[in-house]
C-alpha cells in the first residue's frame, strides 16, 4: 500500500507522465491494429462455417464433368450446382458490371439465404432455396445503380428477369470484401436463354454436396484417389472443404495481421525510446529518494520490491488506458476502411487485448526497467556524498535488452524469427542511414552557426552540444514523417500521376466475352460508330502443367506474378504493339507446321519461372493438354493499357478451343446522362443493348476503384502513423526532459547575466526549428526515394518529383517540432531565474 | 550496563586511485556515551564526512571497528547495518535532502511510514508544529526558504525518535542568522528527545555547544575531549 502511495506522490509530481504516456501510446497502437485485425478475421471465420453452403464442393473453371455429380449421387450425397461470373446487367437507363450467381433451385445445401421482399424495415426472410425461373434476386445497391425497384425487370444477357427479392446475406458470400460488382442471383433454368455462357467465358462452376459425414469422407477419398491416378484430368478441378478454405484464409489473414502489427512496431519502438529516456530521468529523480530510504534502513530487496510494484501498477494502468483508447481508435481505422470490409463485424475476442497487455509488459521490461535496475544498489552513503558514481546498467546492455524486447515482440507478432529479424534489420538500417545524414547535417549547421548572431548561435550550438539527444529526436521524427509522407504521396498523387502518364490515345474501354459469331457484326458496328479499336484477340483460359516434361507445382507457379491461377492465352500472327522481343525470335507471321507448337512469354514471368528459349511447357486448356516450345521472350509495356498477355501462341493454336474475343476500344465522344447522374458513352449503351452477353469494362472505373482502395488503405495506415508520430513527439519530450535541468540552469545563468527572455526563447526556437527542418529534409528525401521505387517498380511508371511533399515535410517538421519543443520548454523561458536555480538545487 | 552508544576502534579508510592508495581516514578511535553530543570539526577535505558515514554505518572502513549500541556494524553486511540504522539512526544533511515531489508533511512522515508507523502523519504534523511550520505542512520544498527546509529536515529526523542523530554540516547552506536559529532548534529538540547527537561542522560556535569535540585533520584525529576507547 505504501508503495502505491509513493507511486501516487511521484505521479502527482509529474515524474511519471512521460513513461505512462509512452506506454499508453504503445499499447494503444497495438490494440487498435490488433482489434481491427481480429474483428476482420472473426468476421471472415464466421462466414467460413457456412462458407461453401455445403459440406463439400468441387470447383472448376470448366463446365463440370457429370461424373463428379454421378459419383456423389451414387454415394448418397445431395448435390446442387452453382456458377459465378461477371456480366453486364442493365435497365432502360443504366447498366452495371454485376457479379452473377446462377443456382439450381435446391441451393443452398447448408445455411440459408437472407432476403427481403419489401423495403428494409421489414424483418428479413430466411430461405433454403434459390430463385425460380424468370426471377432475379439482387443486392439492394444494384437497385440504386440501375434505377430499379422491386418488381421491375432487369436485363441479364438476352433474358429479362423480374426482381422479386433483395438479398441481404447468402451463406457462401465469399471473403467479405466488398470489392466486386453487385450481386444478382438467378435460376440455372434461365441460363441458356440468357446466352451468357459461351466457350471461353470466365466462369467458376461449383458442385455443392451435402450429407452424412462418412459419405462426405468417402467422396473425399474417391476424389483424392482419382486425382492421384489421373492428375491431368483433375488439373482444372479443386476440392473445397471448409477446412482448406479456412486454411487459405488463415494464411492471408495472418499475413495481414503481421503487416499491421509490424507497422505498429515502429510506434512501440519510438514509445520504447521515449520510455527509456523518461525512465532515465525518473531514475535520476529517484536516486535521492532511494539513497535516503537506504540511509533510513530500507533494504535493497525492499527497494527492489517497491520498484517492481510501482512498475506493475504503472504498466497495468497504462495498459488498461491504452487498450481503452486503442479500442476507440480502431473505430477510426474502421471508418477509414469503410467499404472494404462488410459493415457488421463481430466483436473482438480477448486475443488482441492479450497482445496489447503483453506488449505493455515487455515494453516496460525492455525499456523502463533497465534504466531503473541499478536503484536498489545505490549506496546509502550517497546521502552524504552525492558525487558517488551509480552502478548504472551500461548503455550497451540497455540497448541489448531493448532490442531483445523488440525482437521478442516482432517475433510474437509475425510468428517468424526471420521476418522479425529482417524487419528490425531494415528498420535499424533505416535509422542508421538517417543517423549518418543527420550527423552530417548537424556538422554543417554547427559550422554555419559559428558566424551567426546571438540566439541563432546559441540555438545551433545547443544542437551540436547535445548531439546524442538531437540524433535520437531526428531519427524518430525523420522515419515517422517519412512514412507519413509516403502514404500521403500514395494517397494524393500516385494514381493521378499514373493517369496523367497514360498515352493520349489510351483505350477507354475493354470489350470481351464476344463470341466468334458476334465478332464480324461488332466490328462493323465499331466502324459505323467510328470507334477506334485495337486489334481483336482470341482468348481462352488454361493452365501451365509441366516444364520440360516435369510437372509444374502450384507452389512454383505461385512464385510468378500471374501464372499461379488460370491464365488468359491468346494467339497472334504479329507481335502486338507495345511488346518487344528481348530474346528468341517471333514467328514473323508465318504459321509454322512444326510438330510442336510455339509460344512467346512475357519477360518478367519467364524470369520468375526460370525458363529459357527452347524450353517445352505443357499446357492444359479445357481438359486437353499439349506441349509448346518457348521461342521468344517479350518485354511488355503494361503502361500502354492495351490488351496484353503473358503467353501468346503461334497462329492457329487456339482455334480448336472456341475462343471468345477481346479488344480495347477508344470511345471518346458523345456522352449521355444515365441513372445515378453518371455519364456514359452513347456508343457503349448501344453496344450493350445489341450484344448483351458482351462485357464492357470502363478503364476509368477500374482506375477509380484502384484509387479508392489505395485511399482507404493509406488512410488507415496514416491513422496508425499519426499515432506513431505521437510516439515521436514523446521521444522529443523525453529527450528534452533528459537535458531539462541543464537547460533550466543555463537559461537561469544566461538571464542572470543579462540575456533577455527573447534571446533564450529565440535560441530554443532556432534549435527546434533547425531540428525540424533537418528531420523534414531527411523525411522528404526518404519519402521521395520510396515513392520513386513504388512508381518505377510497383506501378511500372516513369518517376516524377513530388515538390509539394518536400514542402509539406519540411514545413511540417519545423512547425511540429518547434511547437512541441517550445511547449515542453516553456518553463525554461518563463520561470524567473532565481526560482529556476532553487528548483534545480 | 555499558553506557556507550557509539564506539570507534582504529578506523581507517583508504581508496584506490589510478596510481596509488589514498588514505582518507587514519586510525581514529573514540567512545561516546548516550545522550551526549559530539562535534566533529576540521578543515575541508579532512575526512569528517567520511568518518560520519562510517559511524552511521553508511559506509564500511578499510580497517577498524564501529559499534552502534550493542551492534558491531563492521561485522554486519549491508542488510544488517540497514536494520540497525532503521532502529536507531536519524540524519540531518547540509543539503536538506528533502524530496521535491513531496510536501513538508509527507517528507517528515515518509521514514515513519517506511518503518510501518500507523500514526506517521499525526506525528509528522506534531513535529512540524514543534519546528514552527504548522502553516506550511502542505508546501513543497521549492516553496520553502532554506531555513524552513532545514527545519523540515530536522522535524523529519526527530519525528522518528532516533537513539542517535547524525548531522552533516546542518547550517552549512544557511546564512548566519538562519543557521543560528536552526542550530538552536537542533539542540533544543535533541535535549527534549534525549538522543545522542553527532554533528560534523566547521563552525566553532556550533561545535562549542556540544558536550565533546574531536578535531580531524588530514584523516587523523588530532584533538579530542573524549575518552579514547583504546587509551
Amino acid at each position: 500500500m505504501l508503495d502505491i502511495k509513493l507511486l501516487w506522490r511521484d505521479w502527482r509530481g509529474g515524474q511519471l507522465n512521460l513513461i505512462v504516456s509512452a506506454l499508453t501510446l504503445a499499447v494503444m497502437v497495438v490494440t487498435a491494429v490488433s482489434v481491427l485485425a481480429d474483428r476482420v478475421e472473426r468476421g471472415l471465420e464466421e462466414q467460413i462455417t457456412s462458407f461453401l453452403a455445403a459440406d463439400l464442393a468441387v470447383q472448376s473453371s470448366l463446365v463440370m464433368d457429370n461424373s463428379f455429380r454421378l459419383k456423389a449421387q451414387e454415394i448418397g450425397l445431395n448435390t446442387a450446382q452453382v456458377a459465378f461470373f461477371s456480366s453486364m446487367v442493365f435497365s432502360e437507363t443504366s447498366n452495371h458490371l454485376a457479379s452473377v450467381k446462377v443456382v439450381e433451385t435446391n441451393y443452398p445445401l447448408r445455411g440459408q439465404i437472407e432476403v427481403s421482399h419489401k423495403d428494409s424495415t421489414q424483418p428479413p426472410e430466411l430461405l433454403s432455396q434459390g430463385p425460380d425461373k424468370g426471377e432475379a434476386w439482387v443486392e439492394a445497391r444494384l437497385l440504386n445503380l440501375l434505377d430499379l425497384s422491386l418488381g421491375d425487370n432487369v436485363e441479364v444477357g438476352y433474358s429479362s428477369l423480374r426482381i422479386t427479392r433483395i438479398i441481404i446475406n447468402e451463406p457462401d458470400r465469399g471473403t467479405g470484401f466488398n470489392s466486386a460488382g453487385a450481386r444478382i442471383m438467378m435460376s440455372d433454368l434461365d441460363l441458356t436463354e440468357s446466352q451468357l455462357v459461351r466457350p471461353g467465358s470466365r466462369i467458376t462452376y461449383r458442385l455443392l454436396m451435402s450429407g452424412a459425414d462418412p459419405k462426405v469422407k468417402k467422396y473425399q477419398q474417391w476424389y483424392q484417389d482419382s486425382d492421384e491416378a489421373q492428375p491431368e484430368s483433375f488439373s482444372h478441378y479443386r476440392l473445397r472443404t471448409p477446412e482448406n478454405a479456412e486454411e487459405q484464409l488463415s494464411e492471408a489473414l495472418e499475413r495481414g495481421r503481421s503487416f499491421l502489427l509490424l507497422s505498429g512496431t515502429i510506434g512501440v519502438l519510438l514509445a520504447g525510446l521515449a520510455m527509456a529516456l523518461a525512465s532515465q530521468r525518473y531514475a535520476i529523480r529517484l536516486t535521492d529518494q532511494v539513497a535516503l530510504m537506504k540511509a533510513w534502513g530500507q533494504s535493497a530487496r525492499r527497494i527492489r520490491r517497491s520498484q517492481l510494484v510501482r512498475l506493475i501498477v504503472i504498466t497495468s494502468i497504462a495498459s488498461i488506458l491504452g487498450m481503452l483508447l486503442g479500442w476507440l481508435a480502431h473505430f477510426i481505422l474502421l471508418t477509414a476502411a469503410e467499404g472494404i470490409f462488410e459493415a457488421t463485424l463481430p466483436a473482438p475476442g480477448v486475443r488482441p487485448f492479450i497482445v496489447a497487455a503483453v506488449t505493455g509488459f515487455i515494453s516496460v521490461m525492455g525499456f523502463a526497467l533497465p534504466a531503473l535496475w541499478h536503484l536498489p544498489t545505490i549506496a546509502p552513503l550517497k546521502v552524504l556524498r552525492r558525487d558517488l558514481p551509480d552502478s548504472l546498467v551500461s548503455q550497451s546492455k540497455r540497448l541489448l535488452v531493448g532490442i531483445s524486447a523488440l525482437l521478442l515482440l516482432t517475433y510474437w507478432y509475425s510468428g517468424s524469427l526471420l521476418m522479425s529479424m529482417m524487419f528490425l534489420g531494415t528498420l535499424f538500417a533505416l535509422f542508421g542511414i538517417c543517423a549518418f545524414i543527420a550527423l552530417q547535417a548537424l556538422k554543417l549547421v554547427q559550422g554555419f552557426g559559428s558566424w551567426q548572431g546571438s540566439f541563432v548561435r546559441l540555438g545551433l550550438a545547443n544542437l551540436w552540444r547535445r548531439r546524442n539527444q538531437t540524433m535520437v529526436q531526428l531519427i524518430g521524427f525523420s522515419v515517422t514523417l517519412m512514412l507519413l509522407l509516403v502514404t500521403t504521396g500514395m494517397r494524393t498523387n500516385l494514381v493521378a500521376e499514373w493517369q496523367a502518364q497514360l498515352p493520349e490515345d489510351s483505350p477507354t474501354h475493354f470489350l470481351f466475352n464476344v463470341s466468334s459469331s458476334e465478332l464480324e457484326p461488332l466490328k462493323s458496328l465499331l466502324q459505323e460508330e467510328n470507334v477506334s479499336a485495337e486489334r481483336w484477340y482470341p482468348m481462352v483460359r488454361g493452365r501451365l502443367v509441366s516444364l520440360n516434361s516435369e510437372p509444374l507445382t502450384v507452389e512454383r507457379l505461385r512464385q510468378t506474378d500471374g501464372l499461379g491461377r488460370e491464365v488468359n492465352f491468346t494467339q497472334s500472327a504479329n507481335l502486338p504493339p507495345s511488346n518487344a522481343i528481348t530474346s528468341g525470335k517471333w514467328w514473323d507471321g508465318q504459321i509454322t507446321n512444326n510438330a510442336i507448337a510455339e509460344f512467346s512469354m512475357e519477360q518478367e514471368v519467364a524470369e520468375e519461372l526460370g525458363v529459357a528459349i527452347g524450353d517445352v511447357i505443357g499446357f492444359s486448356i479445357g481438359g486437353i493438354t499439349f506441349d509448346a516450345e518457348l521461342t521468344s521472350i517479350r518485354s511488355v509495356d503494361w503502361q500502354s493499357m492495351n490488351a496484353n498477355f503473358y503467353i501468346i501462341f503461334s497462329p492457329g493454336m487456339l482455334d480448336r478451343f472456341s475462343p471468345n474475343w477481346l479488344t480495347a476500344i477508344r470511345a471518346t465522344e458523345k456522352t449521355q446522362q444515365v441513372g445515378q447522374n453518371t455519364q456514359e458513352h452513347a456508343f457503349v449503351s448501344k453496344l450493350i443493348k445489341n450484344y448483351p452477353a458482351a462485357v464492357v469494362l470502363e478503364l476509368s472505373q477500374v482506375v477509380e476503384r484502384i484509387r479508392d482502395i489505395i485511399n482507404r488503405v493509406t488512410l488507415g495506415l496514416e491513422m496508425i502513423l499519426l499515432l506513431v508520430l505521437a510516439c515521436g513527439a514523446l521521444v522529443l519530450f523525453a529527450a528534452i526532459g533528459v537535458s531539462y535541468d541543464e537547460r533550466l540552469r543555463e537559461s537561469a545563468v544566461l538571464r542572470t547575466l543579462g540575456s533577455s527572455r527573447k534571446i533564450v526563447a529565440g535560441g530554443l526556437a532556432i534549435e527546434f526549428a533547425v531540428l525540424g527542418a533537418i528531420a523534414g529534409i531527411i523525411a522528404s528525401a526518404g519519402a521521395e526515394l520510396m515513392l520513386y521505387l513504388i512508381q518505377t517498380k510497383v506501378f511500372d511508371m516513369a518517376a516524377s518529383w513530388h515538390f509539394a511533399l518536400w514542402g509539406l515535410g519540411i514545413v511540417g517538421g519545423v512547425v511540429i517540432i518547434t511547437t512541441l519543443g517550445l511547449l515542453r520548454s516553456r518553463k525554461i523561458i518563463t520561470v524567473p531565474p532565481l526560482q529556476s536555480l532553487r528548483q534545480i538545487t | 550496563m555499558n553506557n556507550n552508544i557509539l564506539r570507534a576502534e582504529h578506523l581507517s579508510k583508504t581508496v584506490s586511485t589510478s596510481d596509488h592508495e589514498l588514505t582518507i581516514l587514519d586510525d581514529v578511535s573514540f567512545e561516546l556515551n548516550r545522550g551526549q553530543s559530539l562535534a566533529i570539526v576540521g578543515p575541508s577535505g579532512a575526512g569528517k564526512s567520511t568518518l560520519l558515514g562510517l559511524l552511521a554505518g553508511l559506509d564500511t572502513p578499510s580497517k577498524g571497528k564501529v559499534w552502534l549500541g550493542d551492534s558491531e556494524l563492521t561485522a554486519m553486511d549491508e542488510e544488517g547495518r540497514a536494520a540497525v540504522r532503521a532502529k536507531m539512526v536519524g540524519f540531518v544533511f547540509q543539503t536538506f535532502q528533502l524530496l521535491s515531489s513531496l510536501t513538508a508533511l509527507e517528507n517528515v512522515s515518509l521514514p515513519m511510514e517506511l518503518a510501518g508507523d500507523k500514526h506517521a502523519l499525526d506525528r509528522a504534523n506534531k513535529y512540524l508544529l514543534r519546528v514552527g511550520l504548522a502553516e506550511r505542512v502542505n508546501h513543497y520544498p521549492k516553496q520553502l526558504s532554506g531555513g524552513e527546509q532545514q527545519r523540515v529536515a530536522i522535524a523529519r529526523a526527530f519525528a522518528c525518535q532516533p537513539k542517535i542523530l547524525f548531522a552533516d554540516e546542518p547550517t552549512g547552506n544557511l546564512d548566519q542568522k538562519t543557521g543560528l536559529k536552526v542550530c538552536d532548534l537542533l539542540f533544543e529538540l535533541n535535549e527534549q528527545s534525549d538522543a545522542t547527537l553527532v554533528l560534523v561542522t566547521h563552525e566553532q560556535r556550533l561545535a562549542s555547544r556540544c558536550d565533546h569535540m574531536i578535531t580531524i585533520d588530514d584523516g587523523k584525529l588530532v584533538e579530542s575531549s573524549l575518552t579514547n576507547s583504546q587509551q
